[in-house]
């Protein structure tokens, strides 16, 4: 039979490392890379954290073994690198996990003697179990796996730890087969440069996500043990506990943990987490936890041999009513550490509750063996930080916690000191009696407890747990009221935690941990940022702060008071849960990413943006009522939005303002309000949203044109009030009230609303206080105070006008009181417009106005007058140089730029100054009669006809097109080319003269000047010939 | 406020985009509700800030959305438009304008007369009247630039509208766009359908809400074109003639749906200064004071004979 039973064995795992190994291959790659990519904890996709975070919680959970337990123990040992069982444990133990788990309570299980006890049963077929802490359930995998999940960072530096072996599972079943017990040190664990401690939580999300790597620290639920050394042989054993090899009808832990009754910590979660783990292909994660399940297990036992230990392991798990009394000094222990734990942690590691520091309710024993984090229960070196922190030993506290099996003889401790942080409060022991066994509740997440969240989300469902074999489903397990309340959501809501401190890794998935997650995968929204803005300060100061409810007002004062009073533990137990539980914050350490979320966010949900109210009245007295759409400057110019008068077109007005939109019957939008939508692009929206009232006050406004929609009335400025005809006798009388003349009232004959009216003409003269009430009419009230304004003028930007076109100063008070005002010190003089002003005050420069307490500045400068040339509009025309024309300049596009003149067609020869400057404007063909144009590179002078001795006597002249400039001859006498050039210049004006044309204009001047041309060209052609 | 304090505030700001254009035009509170400007007589009563901008154009004062100024306007540089015939000389104040620029031209101008009147939707027309010699002399001073025949000369530079090269484009696809055809005999567009742009050459307008883009269609393509040139292009086809020019008056009319492209309107403008006229007993567009030699070349670019 063992023959057989070894080869089955064997044939299963040879299964299981194969579907292992695929599943691992497809899905740690991706795991660590997104881990690494990411901060710690939640860079990854709510599909895939959850087991990429598990995998790393499973590193941080781990438990030391044998070998290195004295390293745990001391704070100074040198870290180990991970070996091989580290990982492969948990594989290891995940398979099982597929052994259906019998429903109902077991009652003889014994959690664990049978993990320490049966493990050597396993080759030779007998019995084994998984060695986990008692209590442990198969629903507790999943809620482990939740909890590590979001406890454990992903870690990059991870991904070279673990895979000492490439298959764990495979080394950890050969290990098995072949008698070995892989090395797994939680030491390893901290090998890893940055390592920090993360207090994993057992049933509630961590906040942890900024870890630079994992931590070797066990997560032991708080009903699970206060284990902080484990025995060597505690530790092999627990490497041997995995050995859940069986048959699905064979009893085992898996199955008795299934069968547990109501008294399930959260712990008891553990396997069966580690069981849907092992389908995800986690094992690493499992047998870590496992590790650290086995590790209380067997402090457990060799507390519960030696001396009784404040642990909370098996007995309650089977049976409430076995559910050791604790005593004064008991009681305190291990909810106490919890508390003390995490406010020691919140308190005196400011490092930790900044990063790292993942707060639970469940007991959090550090483990962790480096010595970065002595000043923490790490193992049996407890160093407090400065914080009310003790060391308690085990054997101060004899009373036994749980009952032990004989076979947990076995184990025998080499110590069995815990240590733990000073209790300001007790476990609340008599509580746990009284607490009724409850079916979970589905999906009933006010509740907080693990279970419901579990329940609540499909994945991880605490009532079903798929195996590896196929199993389907397991009955739902019940757990006892007192170990849900002792869950780290209840001490949150009991004030023993702070409300707003560390989110709990809930089931996973659980609630909160979907919605963080989801906040990390860009799909956040407002909400999920405004959730990661209040990170920061719970990671800071709020995470130590007690909650702002009463509750924890009497939870503090209980527990400064009645720390070890059960009854108060009780009452807090038993206060009604109310909250909600909060969903996971991200760490504060992430700020690069936050401005990507607020921009998301704020691109997903955008704030609502105003619809101003704008009214013209034209030069016969007709008003015309319009909305005017608010705009931000990156929104598109165009929009169609979608109101309650159909789609809008909405074209941009200016940067601020679409323009109006004017709809038949805005009465009825000015009364009951109106909303516009519209859908920018696939992750943006635009929302417009009119208040709907009925008073409407209109004034001036500095951007805008007409009368726009303003807050209330101000003294001393024109307003236009639109109210409802119902309101019209109340809007009258506190318009009275103000000192404002009788406004003119026009009604729908000229062009109010139907049912409205515009008053026209109010001028608030006294200020009036508002009502009490929220009345519409308030805004009718002006304030008390006094205003500087400056209007008019040319506004170059905010406070500078242009220099000749100064502001009209203006000053609106209170006109009962005396006001003086000052411009740059000169008492001001009021003009007949009501505009101030005074000696020097629109000189250029800066000045300043002053009317009491209220002052403003103003700068007058003038513009700068740089406006180039340009080519707005080019002609291109084939053989002829580009022209453009700018304004009303045409000119010759070149790399100089020259000017252009005209000439008539028929003298398209020009004739310049200097000889040899000649220039030929050739005609345009496609429009008869048109003239030359031409853009020569010097002064004209004369247009000549480009043939003087073939042209018309009568007809043709000698136009002086330029100034009158006497001829010259060139600087320098030129080469050949320029020789050229000075004989055509030369020919072209004694042709023309032989040719006897007549000058135009005909005066004395042109005839004159064009003699002494006559002569230059004569002397020039002596010259050159 | 006026449109003289809005040149002077786009002249401070040298250029910009539309939207602050449309912001400075609010800002000047130059909306008053007054559509009494006629523009194109098919179109609605345009916007004030659109008779501003088109203005502005028409008398070289700023250039929109051209080349350099694509998404908005840009100021060009102060100059002088001269212009001269046998009757008179004189030079229009156009593009950028200050107050220290003015202060200058009216202390150079100082021997010249230099009349200054207001119109409608446009800044004050600005005309220093005088010799050449003596512009010529202003300008410098003042340091202004001087275009010498400045109608002429723009309307020598500009290509016939025959000869224009429209952009070749599809016409626009999908539903809700309302097409018309330009009716030259009619002087009115008329609604059509989108195969009747493939069988009858003529320009036709597709309007979807504020979008409106003309085509010059022919059998086989299609053009993206002006508006204004299309409609002369549809007229030369159409061999009509609605230029008329008094030689008497010196005036050039014509009806106000074939108001000319800007640019030819922008010479005929600098002659003198003044914005055309709306005739109501012609039902007409005067252009008043413009020479025959410009008119002739106007008509004749316009492929049109002043009648």
């Amino acid at each position: 039979m063992r023959l057989i039973t070894l080869a089955g064995l064997a044939v299963a795992a040879a299964t299981i490392i194969a579907i292992l190994r695929f599943r691992r291959s497809r899905s740690r790659k991706e795991d660590f890379e997104t881990a690494a990519e990411e901060l710690p904890l939640f860079g990854v996709s709510p599909e895939q954290g959850h087991e990429s975070l598990y995998r790393s919680a499973a590193l941080s959970t781990s438990v030391p073994l044998a070998g290195e337990h004295s390293g745990l123990q001391s704070s100074g040992t040198q870290p180990q690198r991970p070996t091989a069982g580290e990982c492969d444990l948990d594989t290891e133990v995940t398979e099982p996990m597929s052994v259906p788990a019998a429903p109902g309570p077991h009652p003889s299980a014994s959690p664990v003697s049978t993990a320490t006890h049966d493990f050597p049963s396993l080759l030779g077929g007998r019995e084994t179990v998984v060695a986990q802490p008692p209590g442990t359930i198969p629903a507790q995998a999943e809620h482990d796996r939740g909890h590590e999940c979001l406890a454990a960072p992903s870690n990059p530096s991870l991904e070279t730890a673990k895979p000492a072996v490439d298959d764990p599972t495979l080394t950890i079943l050969q290990e098995y087969l072949v008698g070995t017990e892989p090395e797994l040190t939680k030491a390893a664990y901290d090998d890893r440069p940055g390592n920090r401690p993360v207090n994993a939580l057992l049933d509630s999300p961590t906040r942890e996500a900024t870890v630079p790597s994992a931590s070797a620290r066990v997560m032991i639920p708080i009903h699970a043990a206060v284990a902080t050394e484990l025995p060597p042989s505690a530790a092999s054993s627990s490497r041997m506990s995995p050995t859940t090899h069986r048959s699905p009808s064979e009893p085992s832990l898996r199955a008795e943990t299934v069968e547990k009754p109501s008294g399930v910590a959260g712990d008891e979660l553990s396997l069966r987490s580690r069981g849907t783990e092992s389908e995800r292909s986690e094992p690493q994660t499992s047998s870590l936890n496992q590790h650290a399940a086995l590790s209380a297990a067997q402090l457990t036992t060799t507390q519960k041999i030696d001396q009784p230990a404040p642990l909370l392991i098996g007995a309650p798990l089977r049976d409430p009513s076995t559910r050791p009394v604790i005593t004064d000094a008991q009681s305190s222990l291990i909810p106490s550490e919890v508390s003390h734990y995490e406010r020691s942690e919140q308190v005196f590691s400011p490092s930790l509750t900044d990063k790292a520091t993942v707060q639970s309710s469940s007991l959090l024993v550090d483990r962790e063996a480096v010595g970065d984090r002595q000043d923490r229960a790490i193992g049996t070196e407890l160093q407090p930080a400065g914080g009310q922190m003790e060391e308690i030993s085990l054997e101060e506290h004899p009373a036994p916690l749980c009952d032990l099996p004989p076979d947990n003889e076995m184990l025998q401790p080499t110590s069995s000191r815990v240590s733990i942080w000073t209790a300001d409060r007790e476990e609340p022991t008599g509580a746990m009696d009284d607490q009724a066994t409850t079916p979970p509740s589905q999906g009933s997440l006010e509740e907080n407890q693990p279970e419901v969240r579990q329940s609540a989300d499909s994945k991880c469902n605490l009532v079903t747990t798929p195996t590896a074999q196929g199993t389907p489903t397991e009955p739902p397990v019940e757990i006892p009221e007192e170990y849900k309340r002792e869950t780290p959501q209840s001490l949150r809501e009991q004030g023993d935690l702070p409300d707003n401190g560390p989110a709990f890794t809930g089931n996973c998935p659980s609630p909160g941990l979907t919605e963080d997650l989801a906040d990390f995968t860009e799909t956040s929204s407002a909400h999920s940022f405004a959730e990661t803005e209040s990170e920061v300060d719970l990671t800071s100061t709020d995470a130590i702060s007690p909650p702002e409810t009463g509750e924890l007002d009497i939870t503090s004062e209980d527990l400064a008071n009645n720390a070890i009073e059960d009854g108060i533990a009780r009452r807090k137990l038993q206060r009604p849960r109310q909250r909600k539980p909060r969903p996971y914050h991200p760490p504060s350490s992430t700020p690069a990413i936050r401005p990507t979320k607020r921009d998301a966010s704020t691109n997903g949900a955008p704030r609502a943006l105003p619809v101003n109210v704008r009214l013209f009245i034209d030069r016969d007295g007709y008003c015309q009522v319009s909305l005017l759409p608010g705009r931000k400057q990156d929104m598109p110019q165009t929009l169609c939005a979608k109101g309650p008068t159909g789609d809008e077109i909405l074209t941009a007005l200016q940067d601020n303002w679409y323009q109006d939109i004017e709809v038949q019957h805005i009465g009825t939008l000015l009364k009951d309000g109106a909303q516009w939508d519209v859908t920018i692009d696939d992750d943006r929206t635009a929302r417009w949203v009119l208040s709907g009232r009925d008073v409407y006050v209109l004034a001036s406004h500095n951007d805008l044109s007409g009368w726009v929609s303003t807050t209330r009335l101000q003294l001393g400025t024109p307003h236009i009030v639109l109210c409802t005809t119902r309101r019209l006798d109340e809007v009258l009388a506190v318009i009275s009230d103000t000192g404002s003349p009788t406004p003119t009232i026009n009604d729908e004959s000229f062009g109010a609303p139907q049912g409205w009216r515009v008053l026209q003409g109010v001028l608030p003269s006294r200020p009036l206080n508002p009502t009490d009430d929220n009345d519409v009419l308030n805004i009718l009230r002006p304030a008390a105070g006094t205003e500087i304004t400056l209007g008019g003028g040319i506004r170059l930007e905010y406070n500078t006008w242009l220099a000749g076109y100064p502001p009209m100063i203006a000053v609106h008070a209170d006109a009962s009181h005396e006001i003086r005002v000052s411009i740059d010190g000169q008492p001001a003089t009021t003009n007949q417009d009501g505009s101030l002003t005074a000696p020097g005050w629109d000189a250029v420069g800066a000045h300043t106005v002053v009317c009491g307490n209220t002052s403003r500045t103003y700068t007058l400068r003038y513009a700068e007058e740089t406006w180039d040339l340009w080519d707005p509009y080019t002609f291109t025309t084939p053989g002829k140089p580009t022209l453009s024309c700018c304004g009303a300049i045409v000119r010759q596009t070149a790399e100089v730029p020259r000017p252009t003149i005209l000439t008539a067609q028929s003298n398209p020869v020009i004739i310049g100054a200097i000889a040899g400057q000649v220039y030929y404007a050739r005609s345009r063909g496609d429009v008869y009669g048109a003239p030359c144009i031409a853009s020569p590179s010097f002064k004209p002078v004369w247009a000549l006809p480009a043939a003087p001795l073939q042209s018309k006597k009568d007809t043709t002249r000698i136009l002086q097109i330029g100034q009158a400039l006497t001829p010259r001859t060139p600087d320098c006498p030129a080469d050949r080319k320029q020789r050229g050039r000075v004989l055509i210049w030369a020919s072209m004006i004694l042709d023309a003269h032989k040719k006897h044309l007549r000058v135009q204009p005909a005066t004395d001047d042109a005839q004159s000047l064009w003699r002494e041309y006559v002569l230059q060209a004569r002397t020039l052609r002596r010259l050159l010939k | 406020m006026s449109a003289n304090d809005l040149l002077l505030l786009l002249s401070a700001k040298t250029k910009g985009s539309w939207m602050q254009f449309r912001a400075a035009v609010e800002e000047l509170h130059l909306r008053t509700g007054d559509t009494t400007a006629i523009d194109d007589a098919d179109s609605d009563e345009l916007p004030r800030y659109h008779r501003l901008r088109l203005n502005l154009q028409r008398l070289a004062h700023v250039e929109f959305r051209a080349k350099g100024c694509e998404d908005g306007w840009r100021v060009t540089p102060p100059t002088l438009a001269l212009f001269n015939d046998e009757q008179h000389t004189s030079a229009v104040l156009c593009g950028a304008r200050s107050p220290r620029l003015i202060e200058r031209l009216r202390g150079a101008a100082n021997c010249a007369t230099t009349l200054s009147t207001r119109q409608e939707d446009a800044p004050d027309r600005i005309v220093i009247a005088g010799t050449i010699d003596m512009i010529r002399a202003i300008a410098a001073q003042a340091s202004v630039n001087l275009q010498e025949q400045a109608p002429a000369t723009l309307l020598t530079a500009l290509p016939p509208v025959d000869e224009h090269r429209p952009n070749k484009r599809g016409l626009p696809v999908g539903p809700g766009w309302q097409i018309d055809r330009f009716s030259t005999h009619e002087a009115r567009w008329i609604g059509t359908t989108r195969e009747q742009t493939s069988a009858q050459r003529g320009l036709y307008r597709f309007q979807l809400g504020f979008q409106r883009f003309y085509f010059y269609c022919n059998a086989a393509d299609s053009y993206e074109i002006p508006v204004q040139v299309g409609k002369y292009l549809a007229l030369r086809r159409s061999r009509k003639k609605v230029i008329h020019y008094d030689q008497q008056r010196r005036s050039l009319s014509v009806p106000p749906i074939f108001r000319p492209p800007p640019l030819i309107e922008r010479a005929l403008i600098l002659c003198t200064g003044s914005l055309p006229a709306y005739d109501a007993t012609t039902g007409t567009l005067v252009y008043a004071d413009i020479p025959p030699s410009v008119a002739r070349l106007a008509a004749q670019i316009l492929r049109q004979e002043a009648a």
